[in-house]
């Protein structure tokens, strides 16, 4: 018998997101539009992605090289050249125009029911000690400046009262736009960080974390589970974002965060060597060049002696790295409103760790591949066609903190 | 038909122009003729929305099929009453609204800052500036 395995998986449609208490209605037609999304989104990724290396390759090289007698440098070089490839251009927009369409559905969906979300937000919210606001946080330019993700108002952009749409939103997309690669919860970054721990640090106890920049809290949610006795503090600039986080994890049974509206640049409210582990998910990139230090700063600071720190990002640009990738990678600075994605990767953190007070031989960088629930999904697909800076495949920058 | 959650200071017609709403700065370009750049943008949207029609109609045979409700020659012969025709005239304009939001956008673009991504990158990596 002939397999009858498809040349690429095809993703979930929508309906096989895990649900939870302010989990946006989708109507049919919404979900229709999120299923066209995701399996496009696949499409594009395995049959009309390669073509940028091919177009590289057999067309864009041989004309730079004429032209330089030699190969480019750098992925600024390559970018500049392929900037005028018809194939990588029209792959540009295919994908920029799906991101616009994302945006457009998701923005459309929580819209419509914005103060039914707001509600229902605040039924889970309801004077719980657990969610701390500061009306008065600036937000900082690097946010401010950029609608990241293409996301109009970006994260912090409230329209009524108690808003949490930019959240609601936001977490809609994220199954579509991962095709479900990390799980019904889009948790599998927070279930890879808490696995490495579990496996690599097995005596690590910590009974003090600290989570910078936590969104809507995909990736915090199964740590908190995975360290239940745990006192878990997740700091966010963002009100919507934190309003929806924590009706989002209370609605999940998880009651052991307190979100707090804070820039990580600030950490005075927390004494020094007052958490046994902090850290970051999938965040660094959406910092600036002068904000990043002072958190890896301020981070050092609140570390207690022997305790860890974890940053999950995409992995750094280093010589090791083809130009051509290091180009495929930046893509989305450029065309999809990340632009501090190119300098965050090509900063070396081991030495910006060093700045920021830790010791060499304490840092480490492990390799963390997304978790899904198998159950969710029959099979993992990880580890298929390297989608450039988009699939489940993380680098953990990281170290324990001198024991004093 | 069952009615959708409606909770919301914004009407049909506003929510369907707020979603399309542009993100901040200039967009990049992909082609050299700006007007082919909107032409595409709109074919891409147009192929969103005729996914989503397929499978609305293809959920809809399914229960027909399933419920042996269909007649033969019933889809093609209806006429909607005046109410139900302009709740689907309502239906229209925000299908126009969504397929043509890289104009809505144009006309967006001509106003406030438009700093591109790389002038951001230059200002973000700047340690005095960002």
């Amino acid at each position: 018998m002939k397999s009858k395995k498809p040349v690429f998986d095809i993703p979930p449609p929508i309906s096989a997101a895990q649900k939870h208490g302010v989990y946006p209605e989708l109507n049919h037609d919404e979900r229709a539009r999120m299923n066209f999304l995701a399996a496009c989104y696949r499409v594009v990724a395995s049959t009309i992605a390669p073509g940028n290396k091919l177009a590289y390759e057999t067309q864009a090289l041989a004309q730079f090289t004429q032209q330089h007698e030699r190969a480019p440098k750098t992925r600024h070089e390559v970018r500049k050249l392929m900037n005028s490839n018809p194939f990588h251009n029209m792959w540009g927009a295919v994908r920029r125009n799906l991101m616009e369409v994302r945006q457009q559905t998701g923005r459309a969906i929580v819209l419509r029911q914005i103060e039914e979300l707001a509600q229902r937000a605040a039924k889970l919210n309801d004077q719980d000690s657990n969610l701390t606001l500061n009306s008065s946080i600036t937000i900082p330019p690097y946010v401010a400046n950029i609608d990241h993700h293409c996301m109009p108002g970006s994260y912090y952009t409230e329209l009524v009262t108690g808003d949490v749409a930019p959240a609601a939103n936001y977490d809609t997309g994220f199954f579509v736009t991962t095709g479900g690669t990390i799980g019904g919860l889009c948790d599998g970054a927070g279930l890879a960080i808490a696995n490495w721990v579990k496996t690599n640090a097995s005596d690590f106890s910590p009974k003090r974390i600290l989570d910078i920049g936590v969104a809507a809290g995909h990736s915090l949610v199964p740590i908190a589970q995975a360290f239940p006795d745990a006192e878990i503090i997740a700091i966010d600039i963002s009100a919507p974002m934190l309003r929806y986080a924590h009706a989002r994890a209370k609605s999940l049974g998880v009651n052991n965060i307190q979100f707090i509206q804070m820039s990580g640049e600030d950490l005075s409210q927390f004494s020094d060597s007052s958490f046994d582990w902090v850290l970051s998910s999938i965040f660094l990139h959406e910092l600036s060049a002068k904000a990043l230090p002072k958190i890896l700063k301020e981070a050092y600071r609140v570390i207690k002696p022997g305790g860890l720190t974890v940053h999950l990002e995409q992995p750094q640009y280093d010589d090791s790295m083809p130009v051509f990738e290091q180009f495929m990678r930046d893509w989305d600075a450029y065309n999809n409103n990340e632009p501090f994605w190119t300098a965050m990767h090509s900063i070396d953190m081991k030495q910006a760790l060093i700045d920021s007070g830790l010791q060499s031989e304490n840092i480490f960088l492990a390799a963390m591949r997304g978790i899904i629930n198998t159950t969710l999904f029959a099979e993992s697909r990880l580890g298929q066609e390297e989608d450039y800076g988009r699939s489940a495949a993380w680098h953990a920058y990281g170290a324990w903190k001198e024991k004093s | 038909m069952k009615k959708q959650t409606t909770q919301s200071p914004f009407d049909a017609a506003t929510i369907a122009k707020m979603a399309n709403a542009k993100s901040q700065g200039k967009r990049p370009e992909y082609f050299s003729d700006p007007m082919a750049e909107q032409h595409f943008s709109i074919t891409m949207a147009l192929m969103a929305e005729l996914a989503v029609a397929r499978e609305r109609i293809d959920s809809l045979e399914r229960v027909l099929v399933s419920k042996g409700l269909i007649g033969s020659n019933e889809v093609e012969e209806y006429e909607p009453d005046a109410a139900t025709g302009q709740t689907r005239q309502l239906a229209q304009v925000e299908y126009s609204a969504r397929v043509l939001r890289p104009l809505q956008q144009a006309v967006e673009a001509m106003s406030g800052d438009q700093s591109s991504m790389s002038d951001m990158a230059d200002k973000l990596s700047d340690p005095d500036n960002g």
